[in-house]
């Protein structure tokens, strides 16, 4: 396990550029520089390496007001690990102030039809995987977490049908839990390592091509985070690597793979929002375009603004509401202006706040797209 | 709560003014941010000018210091409250008043970020050149007050060119029109391009009248590949003397290039010791005509390698890597000074020469990663370590670079400002009599001395 000590040659990188400014949803909506990454992150130095400034309640609400969709990390020129070093704020505040790790401690599943965390073992519920059409192409394990389980079986299912269109042979491990990333953002680091060790045993020993994800937050705890609270526990690094070089998107997946079924005709338009955490890999953002467009009927348009948050951040949006729904509202306002109907995009916590938001809209996973251009999905 | 937070809800909302020690510690610096750090007592976020005016008031009347701040990302420490005080941040007052396509000029509120209102503008087949690399943040009132330019300045010049008219909250609290949007104006002194470059000691910038260019229908990117630093600085002069003025024409040295490959693709070679990026523009002709030149120049001066850009999306991701270039340079070293020395361009291949043996006789880095074209090449000292060797070393580097650049007929800023950073060698370029006179006019602004103590000379601002 890393300590906030392990990085301070890290974040003395920071040059003060501000470029986070431009980065930082929070800091767009309430135009306070407290709230941009520089600022935070000379918060974090000056008090837990400094101790030049004191654990207060604004402290606290300062490294509260943060979606953790970690575009300020992506963002950074200097290459600061900002998200990093903000979770193990949050867990040393914790600790300092006698707390326990906020959503990821307590895994409350928020109430019924909210994606959250679920405690204990992941139950998928979605049915029997359908056989592979044609030749087997790949074999692959498919991760579906806590939203998928538990809120958005359909997620699920047309990931399935997507592969078995296309040749890819799909298996879900048994045993699997949570991936943790909502333990980690509240800085309950422990518990994410705990889950994540898990999870790691049963992933790393499976003999398959790649690992799926439907959610860019679990694929972004398998894919960076793992190996970073794996530091330091050799055998762990080890799973941690194994696991994260194997892991994709679905959607990314299949694109790179390369389709083989046609789809069928959708009547609409279509637009993509990516989500912010989906940053761990680069063409994610461009898979549901190039795999869509060829759906006949179906027209894509693009956003005018490719990096804008819906605002949702986990659990963020029950307890920063009106902040939360501002930062949707220009979100909305944008995709309404494009004219589209049908929003995909690869993270479940932007489909629910979206859909919350826009009743007038659907908001889908691109596979769940693409599995309707395939011919009716069977019922949940 | 403090006296001053208590003085302070009265004028305005509870929820523009600031005093926890978080919040005055966000606003401590700007990007020289090893230098002259200091916490305000206060931070306001106003949003209108008849709430500025009411906050420079009562700060005249108490003689508290009064810094406005536009995004942070000045390199003279200029934004920076040395002598506490009050921050003004101004970046919720940030709306395009008016983009006139007529009169080819706009009217935007100071705290208005510079690169969505360019987008803005040039979506409307409009052109609002200034380009400090900051432009993805940085307020345009930040930019008038330091006249800040960038890549562009080659072709296009600097903030100041494009600045018609201003308002500002005198530190009486007076609020005056300066200047207005025509493009021709000879009406008494020309107070319109005092303030603009004042670094805020003289009032508060809150509307700005920019004039506009049509937006050039076509654009070519370029990067040579140069074997020597002093062949890049012969190209750039000859690119110039053969008649081509690109509109943007960059140094960028090989260690950078390094950092920068990750970015790009393919990746250029690091065979050479400096690289020429550059980009045409004007009519699709103009643009033909002017890669032919600069094809036979970098025939005829041996380039090792000219790679022209032909996609206007992969040009975008080269002058990325160039805008981000100096806080990627922190992956590998742990501190940079970057200075602001400009000479005339003819002088470039010897102020080139000049640099390197600096930089071998103190044994320090010197890198050279700037707008080559202007003569603004931003010498910048890397340091490997912090120690204080290096920095008694970094310190003498910077009197000659200063000292070297004045000799040439050069200046000791071209785009950054004066702030506090670059302040001891005001009098070497403008001598005790003008800097006299600086003051005067100072006295006649701010009589109580609360507008930006301490800065741009540096016995203190206060007159």
């Amino acid at each position: 396990m890393r300590h906030l000590e392990d990085y301070e040659d890290a974040i003395s990188r920071c040059f003060h550029c501000q470029i986070c400014q431009a980065a930082c949803p929070v800091y767009l909506q309430d135009l306070l520089e407290t709230y941009c990454a520089r600022a935070r992150l000379g918060l974090v130095q000056a008090v837990f390496l400094e101790q030049t400034l004191k654990v207060t309640p604004r402290l606290r609400e300062v490294m509260d007001r943060c979606l953790f969709c970690t575009r300020c990390t992506r963002h950074c020129p200097a290459g600061v690990p900002l998200d990093d070093v903000f979770a193990l704020a949050r867990e040393n505040l914790g600790k300092q102030l006698g707390e326990q790790g906020r959503d990821g401690g307590a895994w409350t599943a928020p109430d019924a039809g909210v994606p959250g965390p679920v405690a204990g073992p992941l139950k998928s519920g979605l049915g029997e995987i359908p056989a592979v059409k044609g030749p087997v192409r790949a074999r692959v394990a498919y991760y579906p977490g806590c939203a998928t389980s538990r809120l958005f079986q359909d997620t699920g299912q047309a990931v399935l049908r997507v592969m078995s269109e296309n040749g890819v042979q799909v298996m879900i491990p048994e045993g699997l839990s949570c991936c943790g990333f909502p333990a980690y953002v509240a800085g309950d680091l422990h518990t994410f390592r705990r889950a994540m060790q898990e999870n790691l045993s049963i992933l790393s020993g499976l003999d398959v091509d790649a690992i799926l994800v439907d959610c860019a937050s679990c694929g972004m705890a398998f894919k960076v985070k793992a190996g970073e609270v794996a530091k330091g526990d050799g055998a762990m690094e080890d799973q941690a690597a194994r696991v994260a070089e194997k892991t994709w998107e679905a959607t990314d997946y299949l694109n790179h793979l390369g389709p083989v079924a046609e789809p069928g005709a959708v009547a609409g338009v279509w637009t993509y929002h990516a989500p912010c955490r989906i940053g761990w890999t680069p063409t994610a953002e461009e898979a549901p375009e190039a795999l869509l467009q060829h759906i006949p009927g179906a027209q894509y348009e693009a956003l005018e603004t490719t990096g804008a948050c819906c605002g949702a951040g986990d659990l963020f949006h029950l307890r920063h509401g009106e902040l939360s729904r501002s930062i949707r509202t220009k979100r909305l306002k944008e995709i309404r202006r494009n004219g589209a109907h049908t929003v995909v995009t690869q993270c479940p916590f932007c489909r629910y706040y979206l859909q919350q938001g826009g009743s007038d809209l659907e908001v889908m996973h691109p596979l769940a797209f693409l599995a309707r251009a395939y011919g009716e999905m069977r019922e949940a | 709560m403090s006296g001053l937070a208590r003085d302070l809800t009265a004028l305005l909302d509870s929820g523009k003014v600031l005093t926890d020690p978080e919040d005055c510690h966000a606003y401590a610096c700007d990007a020289v941010y090893y230098f002259a750090r200091r916490a305000p007592e206060a931070v306001v976020l106003p949003e209108t000018p008849q709430e500025i005016s009411g906050i420079l008031r009562y700060a005249s009347d108490q003689k508290i210091p009064v810094t406005p701040r536009g995004a942070g990302t000045g390199l003279s420490a200029g934004c920076t409250p040395v002598q506490g005080g009050i921050v003004l941040d101004m970046k919720r007052m940030n709306r395009v008043l008016e983009i006139n396509r007529g009169n080819m000029t706009a009217r935007v509120e100071s705290g208005a970020v510079l690169g969505p209102f360019q987008q803005q503008v040039e979506a409307m087949g409009l052109f609002y050149p200034p380009d400090p690399q900051s432009q993805e943040v940085s307020t345009i009132g930040g930019n008038v007050s330091t006249r800040a330019g960038g890549p562009r300045g080659v072709k296009y010049g600097t903030t100041a060119h494009y600045v018609l008219g201003l308002e500002v909250v005198l530190p009486d609290g007076e609020m005056i029109r300066t200047g207005g949007t025509c493009v021709k104006q000879s009406v008494g002194y020309d107070l319109t391009h005092l303030m603009t470059g004042a670094e805020g000691t003289l009032g508060v910038i809150t509307k700005v009248n920019l004039r506009l260019l049509p937006l050039p229908p076509a654009h070519r990117t370029a990067v040579i590949v140069c074997e020597t630093l002093d062949q890049a600085a012969m190209l750039v002069s000859e690119i110039i003397a053969e008649g081509t003025i690109p509109a943007r024409l960059e140094y960028v040295t090989s260690g950078a290039v390094q950092l920068m490959n990750a970015t790009l693709t393919p990746p250029l070679s690091t065979d050479g010791e400096a690289y020429l990026f550059t980009e045409l523009d004007g009519s699709p002709a103009q643009v033909e005509e002017d890669t032919q030149r600069l094809r036979s120049v970098c025939d005829r001066l041996e380039a090792m390698e000219l790679r022209i850009i032909g996609d206007e999306r992969e040009a975008e991701t080269y002058w990325r890597a160039r805008r981000n270039l100096a806080p990627t340079l922190l992956r590998l070293f742990k501190k940079m000074i970057v200075e602001d020395v400009t000479v005339p361009r003819d002088r470039i291949p010897d102020f080139v020469r000049a640099l390197q043996s600096i930089s071998a006789s103190l044994g320090l880095i010197i890198g050279i990663g700037g707008h080559a074209g202007d003569g603004n090449i931003h010498p910048s000292i890397m340091f490997p370590e912090i120690n204080d060797d290096l920095e008694a070393k970094a310190k003498e580097a910077v009197r000659r670079i200063v000292r070297t650049g004045l000799e040439m007929g050069g200046t000791i800023s071209g785009e950054h400002g004066i702030g506090l950073h670059k302040a001891e060698f005001l009098v070497w370029e403008l001598g005790e009599a003008q800097i006299a006179l600086l003051k005067r006019i100072k006295k006649a602004f701010d009589p109580r001395g609360i507008m930006n103590p301490g800065k741009i000379w540096q016995e203190g601002g206060e007159a």
